[in-house]
């Protein structure tokens, strides 16, 4: 993960004027991330949409006072948004438990509860969208058997020698698809975050 | 498997797996392809490599 100072330009950008095309990349990257904690806090669906355009137009009014404060990381501001608004919401309706995405509420299930779970599962969602769009960019560049090897091993977890078999391909094949895939999500995860998360 | 290096001591360095992960490739690339997915210790040494970019 990229360090905790988001003074970007993207960032800088949000409240200038003509700046909608900013607005809607940002909205784009972080709108499932707010929908997806907001549902993995107990929100139902159309609740945390509707949470998610209030987060929005807080950012809108306060990005200004937000850059003028200089200190603080952008994610851990949209964060405590977001954590207010959920906390405000929960306590209005005594806390419905939402059926929310059944992977998150798993991966919350075997968690401890600590004070800061909600601010790892913010970063592990944000993590996670910038590669769900890295993904969507390095997909069209490889060889399809070369996507096949590394979805079958990386995300499906199957062993190297079962993707081979079922693949045609030697185990050196499989595992070296699997690298290639992944060094050039990296590459393009690193480019996404260095768009919205690098100092300026 | 055929394994095209006549001698076992020529692998490759970080600068050509950097081309072969990245497909930009300023060499042969044929060669360097299938000597890698041949070779089990230039897998390991990328694998480390790709590894090492998530910390
Ligand atoms: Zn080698």
């Amino acid at each position: 993960m990229q360090g905790p100072e988001t003074r970007t330009t993207l960032i800088g950008k949000l409240n200038e004027p003509a700046s909608e095309e900013v607005w809607r990349e940002f909205v784009t990257i972080y709108q499932p991330l707010v929908i997806r904690v907001s549902m993995a806090k107990g929100l139902q669906h159309a609740d945390a949409e509707d949470l998610a355009q209030e987060v929005f137009s807080i950012v809108k009014r306060s990005i200004t006072s937000f850059r003028s404060r200089g200190s603080g990381s952008f994610r851990a501001w949209l964060f405590r948004i977001t954590r207010n608004l959920v906390v405000n919401q929960l306590t209005r309706c005594k806390g419905p438990v939402g059926s929310g995405d059944s992977h998150v509420q798993q991966w919350l299930s075997q968690q401890p509860e600590r004070d800061n779970e909600t601010a790892s599962l913010f970063d592990l969602e944000l993590h996670r969208q910038q590669l769900q769009r890295a993904a969507d960019e390095v997909r069209p560049l490889v060889e399809p058997d070369t996507w096949d090897a590394f979805w079958m091993t990386a995300v499906e977890g199957k062993s190297i020698s079962d993707v081979a078999r079922s693949l045609g391909k030697s185990e050196g094949a499989v595992r070296m698809a699997k690298c290639r895939v992944t060094a050039r999500l990296q590459t393009a995860a690193l480019n996404l975050s260095g768009q919205w998360e690098t100092d300026e | 498997m055929i394994a095209r290096i006549s001698n076992e001591e020529q692998h490759y360095d970080t600068k050509t797996f950097d081309e072969y992960l990245h497909d930009r490739w300023n060499s042969d690339s044929q060669d360097v392809t299938i000597h890698i997915e041949n070779c089990p210790q230039c897998q390991r040494r990328i694998e480390n490599m790709v590894n090492d970019n998530w910390a």
